[in-house]
């Protein structure tokens, strides 16, 4: 066996190590590498800079604990964002596994940003259903949530006056793991005529780059980089922004690997078994 | 970097944090091969997972909009109420509080169980799914249309309307300047699409121009296999960091100076 064919027969565990290593590192001591923001990003940040009636955000949160280290990042991002400039922030969930993660969200925003519960902010829990209860939201907040997710009145919330509907909401961020923020698009955008926009989980992203450029969304966030990039836009660089060093040296990781990789499989004996077999192929041809 | 106290295990939150450590490395043992912390922390997860779905669905949408519905309904046609039984008001309107008019659901709910239960009326289901499948359709393919197709087409060519003041005005869009750059994004997103669509067209063999536009459109959709691979690897690197910051942040108290 030469050291090409070891290249491509590396114990998978060496390159769990590898990474846990390059990982780790930077999560322990910030290298401080540059994040630059992207057009979709800044495009959300400049919208939400510019709602001036003060109607109230919705901020669907329809994310579990699975994905919360990519999401949670631009929920604290734009609700530090929204309360600074006194935007009210109304949370809804359309996926089970989000209250959860929505009330320290929530929790955080009382006891960090001083936002003051039914008056700057509500969240108002989850419902089962998705299509209908963004049609529902349509015909009035309170018809598909009745009582926040703190056992509250929806009509009786401060925050509620003059919001009716979901028409009358400035924004909807959806900040999404699922299929979910198709719905949005189709039913509160498209539909409705509300501003939609997203946040993604990285592996949903690719899908979404579509509906920013046909202009049906008006910003997107992807993944961990478009949290750490909002996160700097409000100028307070949290856990995304912390994660970026570890980011960037992982994607090293497994570049590397895919180059041994390929350089074990092309000159190793496997590769040149693939190339006599094409060739024995070729001649009978 | 400091080096403080580990979160301390007499505490409530403590407590939370020393299980969910413990469960975390549980599961990360399972790079190195099975053994049994996975499997516990595995099989606790799935039994936690479905016992947490079990309890929202119950407390959020059968007891709200089934069982409480029935029990006010029942109630009232108890009291001889047989208008306000089936969720209408005195003059006869239809009242937002459905009360007995859940039945329905209900029945076509039972339909559906009886795929399980009785093979001699599974054929009832059908009306159940029938009525599913043609409510489902009637709200989402109109709009899936216009969402997916219609204003994905009009998006694949908008740039090129953007960019003339008088198409930009009259279609209502915010009239750019364009650079050659943007020129260029623009023939290359309308090349993509024509091309990945032409892949797909299977009606005519692939030859002379066709065949072309099949080459391109490979290469158009292998580009976007590997940003869509990318951006898989941050989310799964994303998850680890996540899980990082919180061993070393909150489970073993570094704080980063």
């Amino acid at each position: 066996m030469n050291i090409w064919d070891k290249l491509s027969s590396i114990d998978r565990r060496w390159i769990f190590l590898a990474m846990a290593i390059f990982v780790s590192w930077p999560v322990l001591k910030p290298l401080g590498l540059p994040v630059t923001t992207t057009k979709e990003v800044e495009s959300l940040y400049s919208f939400i800079e510019e709602i001036e009636d003060k109607k109230p955000i919705i901020l669907a949160l329809d994310y579990g604990p699975s994905t919360a280290p990519e999401l949670t990042p631009m929920a604290k991002a734009v609700m530090r964002h929204a309360v600074s400039k006194g935007i009210p922030v109304v949370g809804v969930s359309l996926a089970p596994d989000a209250p959860g993660v929505a009330n320290d969200i929530w929790k955080w925003a009382e006891e960090e940003l001083g936002a003051i519960p039914g008056e700057d902010i509500a969240y108002l829990g989850y419902k089962a259903g998705t299509t209908n209860v963004i049609l529902q939201m349509g015909q009035g907040i309170s018809k598909a949530f009745p009582k926040d997710y703190y056992g509250n009145n929806t009509d009786d919330l401060e925050i509620m006056e003059g919001f009716e509907s979901l028409k009358d909401a400035s924004l909807v961020l959806g900040l999404e793991a699922t299929a979910i923020m198709d719905l949005w698009i189709q039913y509160a955008g498209d539909q409705m005529g509300v501003p939609v926009a997203g946040g993604m989980t990285a592996v949903s992203a690719p899908e979404a780059y579509v509906f920013y450029q046909s202009g049906q969304i008006v910003g997107l966030m992807g993944g961990m980089k478009g949290g750490a990039e909002y996160e700097l836009l409000v100028g307070a660089p949290g856990n995304a922004v912390q994660g970026m060093d570890a980011q960037s040296l992982g994607h090293i990781v497994i570049i590397v690997f895919i180059i041994f990789g390929n350089l074990g499989f092309f000159l190793g004996k496997k590769g040149q078994d693939v190339s006599r077999l094409k060739s024995l192929r070729g001649d009978q041809k | 970097m400091i080096l403080n106290l580990i979160a301390p295990l007499g505490t409530t939150e403590g407590l939370g944090i020393w299980i969910a450590a413990f469960l975390t490395l549980c599961i990360f043992s399972f790079l190195y091969k099975d053994n049994p912390f996975y499997k516990f922390a595995e099989h606790l997860f799935v039994g936690v997972s479905s016992g947490y779905y079990i309890s929202i669905y119950y407390w959020n949408t059968l007891k709200p909009n089934m069982i409480d519905e029935l029990v006010k309904g029942f109630k009232a046609l108890g009291q001889g109420n047989t208008q306000k039984a089936f969720g209408l008001d005195e003059s006869g309107a239809v009242m937002a509080e459905p009360h007995l008019r859940m039945l329905i659901p209900l029945m076509l709910g039972i339909f559906i169980l009886l795929i399980f239960i009785s093979r001699k009326n599974a054929w009832l289901s059908r009306i159940s799914f029938a009525w599913y499948i043609g409510v489902a359709s009637g709200i989402a393919i109109p709009t899936a249309m216009s969402t997916r197709v219609l204003l994905q087409a009009q998006g694949s060519i908008r740039d090129f309307c953007s960019y003339n003041s008088d198409c930009a005005t009259s279609a209502g869009l915010d009239p750019q300047v364009a650079t050659t750059a943007l020129w260029i994004n623009a023939f290359l997103l309308l090349i993509g699409t024509l091309s990945a669509l032409a892949y797909f067209f299977f009606s005519l063999p692939s030859k002379g121009a066709l065949k072309v536009m099949n080459k391109v459109g490979i290469y158009f959709l292998m580009i976007s296999f590997g940003a869509s691979f990318g951006y898989t690897v941050m989310a799964r690197i994303s998850l680890l960091i996540g899980r990082l910051q919180f061993l070393f942040y909150e489970w073993l108290g570094i704080t980063i100076s």
